[in-house]
């Protein structure tokens, strides 16, 4: 098992998004709501928060955990880097301290992402295999 | 569908101008129009989305109006987006259409 993983994510990395249970659609689709970026509350950063699935597992933190630590009312999506990508999005590594593997998604041009393109990410992202 | 819009708004993002642009779209929808998928983004934005068989529709309107914007799909094809701003003469049209077909 390596013991650090790569600054840059790999493009076959797994990429998990919390969402809302409430905004999964009763196909198991989720809502384009789900992939909106996010304030901090200082106000010092905008981007939509992720998790790197080899950063986790080297912290030997399971999905079941991810979903643990945020409670009953989410669930947790899963892309690929390579989809995320693909669909003109960036990703960067950005541990908080909190829950490992924590990262950052946000338009590659760094301008805010329009409702079409939430709904390109809604219909790449899939309810993790393990939560399904 | 107004209703729904603050209970999904669990941390108080939705300004009240937003809600009033949020009800005016939705009163120019035909009354036939099926109950959507209603939420609220972390970006401050309200969202509605429709799945009606080949076609898909999603309405959003945001804290700043040059977010708002219309996005219809046909067949899993790829989104079309247009603003809302001059184009819910559109929305209605589609709508109406995607019901009564």
């Amino acid at each position: 098992m390596p013991t650090e993983v790569p600054e840059d994510v790999p493009q076959d990395c797994t990429v998990y998004r919390v969402a809302k249970k409430a905004y999964i659609k009763s196909g198991g689709t989720p809502q384009s709501d789900c992939f909106a970026d996010k304030r901090s509350e200082d106000g010092s950063s905008y981007y939509m928060s992720v998790y790197f699935s080899d950063e986790m597992e080297l912290a030997g933190k399971s999905i079941l955990d991810l979903q643990a630590s945020w409670g009953k009312e989410y669930t947790v999506l899963a892309f690929t880097a390579s989809d995320l990508r693909t669909q003109g999005e960036r990703l960067w590594r950005d541990p908080t301290g909190g829950f490992p593997g924590h990262g950052a998604c946000k338009r590659a041009d760094g301008s805010e992402r329009t409702r079409g393109q939430k709904r390109n990410l809604a219909k790449v992202a899939k309810v993790a295999s393990e939560l399904s | 569908m107004l209703e729904e819009i603050p209970a999904r708004d669990d941390r108080g993002l939705i300004k009240l101008d937003a809600l009033v642009r949020f009800a005016r779209v939705c009163s120019v929808l035909p009354s036939r129009t099926p109950k959507p998928y209603y939420g609220v983004g972390d970006d401050a934005t309200i969202g509605v989305e429709w799945d009606l068989g080949r076609f898909h529709l999603e309405i959003q309107v945001g804290n700043d109006p040059a977010v708002d914007a219309i996005v219809y799909e046909v067949d899993e094809g790829e989104p079309e987006e247009l603003p809302l701003e001059g184009n819910v003469g559109i929305l209605t049209f589609l709508m109406s259409r995607i019901v009564n077909s």
